[in-house]
């Protein structure tokens, strides 16, 4: 895996340097601020980059907008974008229609070595990884919303597992139930939102774009 | 300086004549399609460059302040302009000032004149009695025939040089400035409102320069201690994971510990600048930072804003804090399950409410977390109001000037 960091603060990115390299992941290059990490993607092509959402010279998105600038130019180079808050309007400009190879979570995650390279990869595998965080407020402000306020506790449970990009089995062993109970939950979800079985794959999107309000 | 000061009176008279002249001319010409409306305007922008001169002379020559008064605020409209100027007070207060100093400085002239030629002329008299050749002169009814009499008229000249002219001259010029104080001088409501406009841009500068202050804490706080706090954080989990592989589980359970108190100071360092002035407020205005908001609340919370064009960062920031305080305050005491903000620019205006359908009986008495807020918005001059019977509902409405 060949990853790009982008992050103003040298103390970090040094830090996320050191620590990807001991988990044996290749950095390529690591900048500061967004036009370099613009140029570092053209150059170096690689399977992600870790930007930070405040940087240099705006300190406000320019992280984000470079990702967005990203998600369009290359589709194919995974972005996970670092925030020292997460708000669902950012995580919704991020997604946009795609939510292929994309990632959203606060920055102190980092600090959990195992789940932070773990989500690089499923972002390299094309997943969605969304921090919980992200989820819950999500989830709070749906609730006057309306497909969303008729699925059950436990649906919003698998829902929100399937927005934090887990696979099936993933969410089984979060919510300690059975993989056949998650399928089964999973259908009654496409049922409420009207999704239907020719959508193909897709519908698990979907069902995650409605989830964000997207 | 006195008497220099008195005979350019006499210039400043003149100036003050053509000047008038002009404006004369200007309003004469006003029926003939407006013609004369450049002549007014330009005649009162010289008749306010002719007062600051007088004030000038005024400081200089007689040690007098004269309190300035506000200038014209002329807009590109035309007819506007001028009637501005005509109808303005201190155009009607210069123009009566320059209409009296024509008598009162030919006075001043002719008397600073008398008042200084008169005992020169006298102190010489004894110098042109001996060129007489008759031997004899007259003042009037007093008849100079010898040499006593010319040196006793002489010296009543010095006498009134020395004594009387000052007195004389000093009077004058004290009429000539209260002249010009009473119509120089911004009126008295003139400096009231200007002290009131004084006072409400410092105490918009104050409000800024808090709100301002908010956010710089918040950017120290989130390039400083939080970055640090999140490198300790990842240091400590690589340590742990290191440790992890070489197989020590009683330290990785340590550090995991440390971590998490890390991750702890993280999140309350998070809240804490959040409560501040969230960065997201400054990028995408009021309705994501509140959404954030409301998705935090522990009860559901309707928001609507319509706030086009954006308000000032201040007025931003204010009912941000507003807001969110208000929401916290409903999930601490109200009891509600819902509550709703609307936000709603009209004009120059913000109008915001805030409702909850929970127990009612907030008051706005003293020491209470309302009045707290009531004052962050009267900084900006705003009103809080709050309607909450006993037994609900509350709503609290805020109204603020947008800039």
């Amino acid at each position: 895996m060949r990853v790009v960091i982008a992050e103003d603060s040298t103390l970090l990115r040094q830090g996320i340097v050191l620590l990807l390299e001991e988990q044996g992941i290749e950095v390529v290059d690591a900048v500061g601020d967004g036009e370099a990490l613009l140029r570092a993607v053209a150059e170096h092509h690689p399977d992600v980059c870790v930007v930070d959402v405040r940087m240099p010279p705006t300190f406000v998105d320019e992280g984000l907008r470079a990702a967005l600038v990203i998600r369009n130019r290359w589709p194919e180079v995974g972005v996970l974008v670092l925030s020292q808050y997460v708000e669902e309007s950012y995580a919704i400009d991020l997604i946009g229609n795609d939510t292929r190879g994309v990632g959203y979570l606060l920055k102190d995650r980092v600090s959990d070595v195992d789940d932070f390279v773990d989500a690089l990869k499923r972002i390299v595998l094309g997943d969605t990884v969304l921090d919980p965080e992200v989820v819950k407020q999500v989830l709070a402000r749906s609730r006057k919303r309306d497909p969303l306020a008729t699925l059950s506790p436990r649906e919003k449970d698998v829902l929100s597992g399937m927005a934090e990009g887990r696979s099936n089995s993933g969410i089984a062993a979060q919510l300690v139930i059975g993989p056949a109970a998650v399928e089964k939950h999973i259908s009654n979800i496409f049922a409420k939102f009207g999704l239907h079985p020719e959508d193909g794959e897709n519908r698990r999107v979907r069902a995650v774009l409605r989830y964000l309000g997207a | 300086m006195a008497s220099a000061h008195l005979a350019a009176d006499g210039i400043s008279a003149l100036a003050g004549f053509a000047v008038l002249m002009l404006l004369v001319t200007g309003i004469c010409l006003l029926p003939v399609a407006l013609i004369g409306a450049p002549l007014v305007i330009a005649a009162a922008w010289l008749l306010h460059r002719l007062a600051g001169a007088e004030r000038d002379r005024y400081a200089t020559l007689c040690g007098r302040e004269i309190p300035a008064q506000p200038a014209l605020e002329l807009s590109k409209n035309l007819p506007r302009s001028t009637l501005t100027v005509l109808t303005s007070r201190s155009t009607r207060r210069q123009v009566c000032y320059f209409v009296l100093l024509i008598p009162v400085s030919a006075l001043n002239v002719v008397a600073v004149a008398l008042a200084w030629a008169g005992p020169t002329m006298l102190a010489l008299l004894p110098f042109y009695y001996a060129e007489l050749p008759l031997g004899r002169a007259a003042i009037g009814p007093l008849n100079i025939d010898n040499t006593g009499t010319a040196l006793a008229v002489a010296a009543v000249g010095v006498l009134a040089g020395l004594t009387v002219s000052p007195v004389v001259v000093r009077t004058l010029r004290a009429l000539d400035i209260s002249l010009a104080r009473t119509l120089f001088a911004p009126s008295r409501d003139t400096r009231l409102t200007q002290q009131v406009a004084y006072l409400t841009a410092s105490r918009a500068r104050v409000v800024d320069a808090a709100e301002a202050e908010r956010r710089r804490i918040e950017r120290d706080l989130h390039d400083g201690a939080q970055q640090r706090l999140v490198a300790m954080a990842m240091t400590l989990g690589r340590a742990s994971s290191r440790l992890r592989d070489a197989g020590h589980p009683e330290t990785v359970e340590l550090i995991e510990s440390a971590r998490s108190e890390a991750r702890q100071a993280i999140n309350e360092l998070r809240d804490l600048t959040r409560g501040l002035h969230p960065p997201v407020l400054t990028d995408r205005g009021l309705d994501a930072a509140l959404s954030a908001v409301a998705a935090r609340s522990p009860i559901p919370v309707t928001i609507d804003v319509d706030a086009v064009p954006r308000p000032s960062t201040t007025v931003e920031g204010i009912t941000y804090f507003v807001v969110s305080e208000a929401l916290t305050n409903v999930a601490k005491h109200a009891a509600a399950s819902t509550a709703w903000v609307t936000i709603r620019r009209v004009d120059d205006r913000l109008a915001v409410t805030i409702g909850d359908n929970g127990i009612g009986g907030a008051t706005l008495g003293r020491g209470s977390g309302l009045s707290g807020l009531a004052d962050r918005v009267s900084g900006v001059d705003g009103r809080l109001r709050v309607t909450s019977p006993v037994g609900g509902p509350t709503v609290i409405e805020v109204d603020m000037k947008c800039v």
